[in-house]
């Protein structure tokens, strides 16, 4: 049977691996390739890397993703900045097994058509990024500084699904970096619309919330800040998964 | 023993040509046929849509390389590379495939689960697939896909499960392999995937 996976996300700023909180605030937590090189031993089931500065630099980081695909061996999705056919196939190139889109979405969809149609659904996520303010969740892009106007989640997501995304990861910026526990009515709201496999991000600081997540039906957990802040394991975390019946992968 | 990486332009070898060459082996990137008789084994790589990648192969005198070489020398298809030796694939259409195996490539059943079927899954198999050897039953590899091959001939075959349906996770037919799942992203049991393959002697 299909596993749970267990994603450390990370982002980067320059050769830093960074911590944000409401996508701001960025505090430098290392150095990303050595970093990457720790959860790469720790059987973390695949890795999420957000490249926060490419959008800006308006290139893609890939020496970074070179050296990093060097000694990993668990899939990697990369993202950021990824706007053209071109950058995508840079990231293949360089050792990307997924590459993460957001605001091509949005701005130019026919970016993220041309991706699938060359390299398939499987090898596309998009990170859908939700504020939640006046009691709904309204749709951000471009580093969760543009409000998606005329769109809602629900067309979003059903969007997505027409497109042919492979997965969806849906990233809470109410909470990113809170620490505060995922937002679970989201969460459930996101499961009953995606048929997609979900990844969810934002807000977990715990073990439980693991736990609360994966028996809500997210089939992953994207999460930084408890690996970063409070030093919890990878294997601590899936051991505990574990003996609580959820369907991870043991080592 | 020089392993030859097929390269596609389409696919990601810098993992698979690294955890190689950590095993002793020299690899070699082969993108003409005058390449491909240069090496002891071939590896057709994984990423990509069938398509695109198949006509990029025909347009490259690489198809019928292909086929010439499985007829003599050990080949192992990885993911898309495993897809594209079979007959046919409806993966954005119709298209033909190398037809090395008897089947064709069809979409995962949707009303089973989420596609694609990606992350970390079991393994398992009737028969004594040397792709096996040393490799605990119910060990955990890594898909991401959203097509699986129906093959249509008696050959040896490892599963895996797709929301309690059986589906094909490798092949053995001879001297030609496939896997659905990434060995080179599959940690430790990948590793041991790729070895059995290196280590295979025609009989």
């Amino acid at each position: 049977m299909l596993k749970v996976r267990v994603i450390p996300l990370l982002l980067l700023k320059g050769a830093s691996l960074v911590k944000s909180v409401g996508f701001t605030d960025h505090r430098i937590v290392g150095d990303a390739v050595s970093a990457i090189k720790v959860f790469s031993q720790r059987f973390a089931d695949e890795m999420v890397i957000l490249d926060l500065d490419a959008a800006e630099r308006g290139t893609v980081n890939h020496n970074l993703l070179s050296r990093i695909s060097e000694f990993c061996n668990m899939p990697v999705a990369f993202g950021g900045g990824v706007n053209t056919l071109e950058k995508a196939d840079i990231l293949f190139r360089s050792g990307a097994d997924k590459i993460v889109v957001n605001s091509a979405f949005f701005t130019d969809l026919d970016v993220v058509r041309s991706v699938i149609n060359k390299y398939g659904s499987q090898s596309i996520i998009l990170s859908i990024d939700v504020r939640l303010g006046n009691g709904d969740y309204s749709v951000y892009y471009n580093n969760g500084n543009t409000k998606l106007l005329g769109k809602s989640l629900i067309e979003t997501i059903e969007l997505a699904e027409q497109v042919g995304v492979g997965e969806i990861l849906v990233n809470d910026i109410s909470r990113d970096g809170m620490m505060n526990g995922f937002d679970l009515e989201l969460l459930q709201k996101a499961r009953s619309l995606v048929a997609l496999p979900l990844i969810i991000a934002g807000g977990c600081a715990s073990k439980e919330d693991f736990k609360n997540a994966f028996n809500l039906g997210a089939d992953a957990v994207c999460a930084g800040s408890i690996y970063h802040w409070v030093g919890e394991s990878i294997i601590g975390i899936k051991n505990y998964l574990g003996e609580h019946n959820i369907n991870v992968r043991k080592i | 023993m020089i392993v030859g990486i097929l390269q596609t332009g389409h696919a990601n070898i810098k993992s698979l040509s690294n955890t190689i060459e950590r095993m002793g082996h020299e690899v070699s990137n082969v993108s003409t046929p005058q390449q491909m008789e240069l090496v002891d084994k071939l590896i057709l790589p994984g990423v990509g849509a069938f398509p695109a990648v198949m006509s990029e192969l025909l347009s490259a005198n690489l198809a019928s390389a292909i086929v010439s070489f499985a007829g003599s020398k050990p080949l192992l298809g990885i993911c898309l590379g495993m897809q594209l030796m079979l007959e046919s694939s409806k993966e954005h259409g119709f298209s033909q495939g190398l037809g090395l195996i008897k089947g064709s490539v069809d979409i995962l059943p949707k009303s089973l689960g989420p596609i694609p079927h990606v992350g970390w899954n079991e393994i398992f198999s009737e028969e004594k697939t040397c792709l096996m050897t040393d490799v605990r039953v119910h060990s955990n590899v890594y898909f991401v896909h959203s097509y699986h091959c129906n093959i249509v001939e008696d050959i040896e075959i490892i599963y895996t499960d797709f929301y309690g349906q059986k589906i094909v996770a490798g092949f053995q037919k001879e001297n030609i392999f496939g896997v659905q799942f990434h060995p080179e992203k599959s940690q430790k049991v990948g590793n041991l995937v790729l070895q059995n393959f290196l280590d295979y002697k025609d009989a």
